[in-house]
C-alpha cells in the first residue's frame, strides 16, 4: 500500500470516527431531552388536580404544591404558563405571583442569565405574562446593558418595563439601545394605556421622529379623545408625514379640531392633506363642511374628489347638496363623481 | 262584541287526547312545558259562557268540550302554570265584567313539564281538584286551584363537547363544566383534540341538546370549519356554540358569530365567568 493511499485511509477512517461520534452526541442529547420531557409532563399530570385547586378553586394552599426538584420546578412553571395563556382573574393572577414569588424566583433569574437567546426570551415572557413585578431589578439590569441583547429582547424588556414601572419608561423609548423601527414602536405603544401615551405626548418634541408618527396613528387607532390636543398641534409640524398622519388620527376619532386651522390643508399642495381633509369634514357643522367639501369635490386629484363626495353623502343633508352641486357645476369631473356618489346609494 | 275580536271553536273532547299526545311528544323532545286548564261552567247563563269562553281563548290555546258534567278543558301550548293564572283571572275578571256571576267556576290548573305524565291521570288529577274545591265547606271557595304533581321535569341530558388541542385546558373545561352543572340536567361529556375527530364521529348526530365549546385553532379541522360543518346540518339549532379565540378585533367577533357562534370568548378569559355563561345555557336548555 502507497503511503498515500494509507493516509486517505486514515483520513477517512478519522472522519467517519468523528462523523458516528457527533451522531452519537445528538442522539444521546435527543434522548436526554424527551426523557426530560417525559420526566416534566409526568409531573403537571401527577398534580393536574392540586393544580386546578391551588389556580381555580383556592381550596389548597402554594406550599401544597412546593417542587422537590428541578424536574418539578419546570412542570410548574409550564403549568403556571399554561394555565394564565388561557385563562385570567385577579384570583388566578394573585396566586401564580404568590407561587413564583415563593418557589421559583431562582429559576426566572437563572433562565434571564441564560447564554441561550431562546432560553432568556422564555424569562421575559414568563414576566411580561405573569406582571412578576419582584423582577423588576432584573429586567431593568437587562435594559442597563442593552445592547447585549437582541432586537426581540430590548422589545420585550422595554414592554415590561412599560407595564411595571408605568411612569418612568420613557427613556427607554425615547434613548432605545436599538434602533427601533415604525413596526417596533407600535409593538410597544399598543401595550400602553391612554396615561402613559400622555406621558409621551408631554415630551413630543424630544421624540425620535419615528415614536412621533407612530403615536399619532396609534391615537387615532386606539380613539384616544384625550390626545386630540396632540393631534392639532401635529397639524402645525414642519413634517408633511406628520401632518397628515395627524389629520387622519382625527378624522379616525370622528372628532372635529375645535380651531379652524384645518382650513389650511384645502389649499395645500400635498393632495393626501386634502384627502385627509376631505375625510375629516365629514365630521365637521354643516355649514362649514358644505364649503370646503364642495371645494374638494373639483379637485384635480380623483381620491380627494371621490372622499368629499363621500362625506358630503354622510351628512344630513349630503344628497340634496350633491344633486344642487350637480345642477350648477360646470366641472365635469366633479359633477361625474357626485352623480357616481349618488348612484352608489 | 268588537268587529275585530276573534273567536274560536271549542273541539269536541274526543280529540282532547290526539293534542295532548302531539303537546307531549314536543316537550320530550324539546323540553317545552304546557299547562291544562279544566274549568266549569258557571251555576247560571251556561250558553253565554261558551260563547264567551270561545271569545276569551288565545290563538295559542285549544279548548275542548267534554259531555256533562265534566269541565271543559283548554290546553295552554308553551306557557307554564303562571301564565295560566294569570289567564283563568283574566277570563273570569272579563265574565265579571260583562254583568255575569262567578257562582259556579271552579278551575284546576295542572302545568306538564314531565314528558311522561299519563292522560288518564292527568284527567283525572283536574276532574278530581274541581270535585274536592266544589265539595268543600269553605263559604267562598277558592275558584282556582293549582296542582303540582305532573310539574317536575325529568332529568335532562345534554351533550357537551370540548374541542381544544392542549390537554392541560381541556381537563380545566371539563372541571368547570362539571361545576355548573344545574339541578335536573346531566351533562355527557366528550373531549376532542382536533376538529377531524369530532366531524368523523357520530356524537353530535343525534336529536339531543348540545353543547359545543371550540377553539379556534385546531389541528386537522380548525374551529371555524367545524363551525360552518354543524350550522349546515338540519338540525343546528340543537348547538350552542361557545367559541374560544386569541382574535379580538371587531371584525373577527363580528365573522364568528355571522358564521354562527352563539358565545365568544376572549382567551385569556375568567373560569368563573365561563362557568356564569355555561350555566345560564344550561338553565335556558332545561326551562
Amino acid at each position: 500500500m502507497s503511503p498515500n493511499l494509507a493516509g486517505t485511509a486514515l483520513g477517512i477512517f478519522i472522519l467517519l470516527v468523528v462523523l458516528f461520534s457527533l451522531a452519537g452526541l445528538l442522539i444521546v442529547q435527543r434522548l436526554r431531552t424527551e426523557r426530560k420531557r417525559s420526566k416534566v409532563q409526568f409531573a403537571i399530570e401527577s398534580k393536574q388536580k392540586d393544580w386546578f385547586a391551588y389556580l381555580i378553586e383556592g381550596t389548597i394552599s402554594a406550599g401544597g404544591l412546593a417542587p422537590s426538584s428541578r424536574v418539578e420546578i419546570e412542570a410548574a412553571d409550564e403549568v403556571l404558563y399554561r394555565y394564565r395563556s388561557n385563562f385570567n382573574s385577579e384570583d388566578l393572577h394573585y396566586r401564580i405571583i404568590t407561587y413564583t414569588e415563593q418557589y421559583l424566583e431562582k429559576y426566572y433569574r437563572e433562565l434571564l442569565m441564560s447564554k441561550t437567546w431562546s432560553i432568556r426570551m422564555n424569562g421575559l415572557q414568563r414576566i411580561s405574562l405573569f406582571n412578576l413585578q419582584f423582577m423588576t431589578p432584573e429586567v431593568q439590569k437587562m435594559a442597563a446593558t442593552g445592547s447585549s441583547y437582541s432586537k426581540e429582547e430590548i422589545l420585550l424588556i422595554y414592554k415590561i418595563l412599560a407595564s411595571m414601572t408605568p411612569t418612568k419608561f420613557v427613556p427607554y423609548f425615547t434613548n432605545p439601545a436599538v434602533p427601533l423601527g415604525e413596526f417596533d414602536y407600535r409593538r410597544l405603544l399598543t401595550s400602553l394605556d391612554v396615561d402613559q401615551l400622555i406621558l409621551l405626548a408631554r415630551q413630543f418634541d424630544q421624540l425620535p421622529v419615528v415614536l412621533k408618527r407612530v403615536l399619532v396613528d396609534v391615537t387615532g387607532s386606539g380613539y384616544f379623545l384625550r390626545l386630540l390636543p396632540l393631534l392639532e398641534h401635529c397639524l402645525d409640524s414642519e413634517d408633511a408625514e406628520l401632518r397628515i398622519r395627524a389629520l387622519k388620527a382625527i378624522a379616525l376619532i370622528d372628532t372635529f379640531p375645535s380651531t379652524s386651522s384645518t382650513t389650511v390643508f384645502v389649499r395645500s399642495p400635498i393632495w393626501e392633506e386634502r384627502l385627509m381633509v376631505a375625510k375629516l369634514y365629514a365630521n365637521a357643522p354643516l355649514e362649514e363642511a358644505h364649503e370646503i367639501l364642495t371645494t374638494l369635490l373639483t379637485d384635480p386629484v380623483y381620491q380627494v374628489r371621490k372622499q368629499a363626495a363621500a362625506s358630503l353623502q354622510d351628512m344630513r343633508t349630503g344628497k340634496s347638496t350633491l344633486q344642487e352641486f350637480i345642477r350648477h357645476s360646470e366641472d365635469p369631473y366633479a359633477i361625474d363623481m357626485a352623480v357616481e356618489m349618488i348612484d352608489k346609494e | 262584541m268588537p268587529a275585530h275580536e276573534k273567536t274560536f271553536a271549542l273541539l269536541e273532547g274526543n280529540l282532547f287526547s290526539t293534542f295532548y299526545q302531539l303537546q307531549l311528544s314536543s316537550n320530550r323532545r324539546f323540553h317545552t312545558t304546557f299547562t291544562l286548564v279544566f274549568i266549569s261552567a258557571p251555576s247560571n247563563d251556561s250558553e253565554q259562557w261558551e260563547s264567551y269562553l270561545k271569545k276569551r281563548i288565545r290563538d295559542t290555546d285549544i279548548a275542548f268540550k267534554f259531555p256533562e258534567p265534566h269541565p271543559y278543558q283548554i290546553l295552554l301550548t308553551n306557557a307554564n302554570e303562571r301564565e295560566a293564572e294569570f289567564f283563568v283571572t283574566r277570563v273570569l275578571e272579563g265574565w265579571e265584567a260583562e254583568g255575569y256571576t262567578r257562582q259556579g267556576i271552579l278551575s284546576s290548573i295542572l302545568e306538564i313539564s314531565s314528558g311522561q305524565s299519563p292522560i288518564e291521570a292527568v284527567i283525572e288529577t283536574g276532574r278530581n281538584a274541581l270535585l274536592s274545591m266544589a265539595g268543600s265547606e269553605l263559604s267562598v271557595p277558592v275558584p282556582i286551584t293549582v296542582d303540582h304533581s305532573f310539574s317536575k321535569r325529568e332529568q335532562v341530558s345534554i351533550k357537551v363537547s370540548i374541542l381544544e388541542e392542549d390537554h392541560m385546558v381541556t381537563r380545566v373545561l371539563s372541571n368547570l363544566l362539571e361545576r355548573s352543572v344545574i339541578e335536573g340536567v346531566a351533562i355527557d361529556l366528550r373531549v376532542f383534540h382536533d376538529g377531524d375527530s369530532f366531524l368523523s364521529s357520530d356524537w353530535y348526530q343525534s336529536p339531543h341538546s348540545h353543547i359545543v365549546i371550540l377553539n379556534d385553532i385546531l389541528p386537522k379541522k380548525n374551529g371555524v370549519e367545524v363551525l360552518q360543518a354543524l350550522r349546515a346540518m338540519p338540525n343546528e339549532r340543537k348547538f350552542h356554540i361557545f367559541m374560544m379565540t386569541k382574535r379580538m378585533t371587531e371584525n373577527e367577533m363580528i365573522y364568528a358569530y355571522e358564521k354562527g357562534v352563539d358565545e365568544y370568548i376572549i382567551k385569556p378569559f375568567n373560569p368563573k365567568l365561563f362557568e356564569a355563561q355555561v350555566k345560564k345555557v344550561l338553565g335556558r336548555l332545561y326551562t
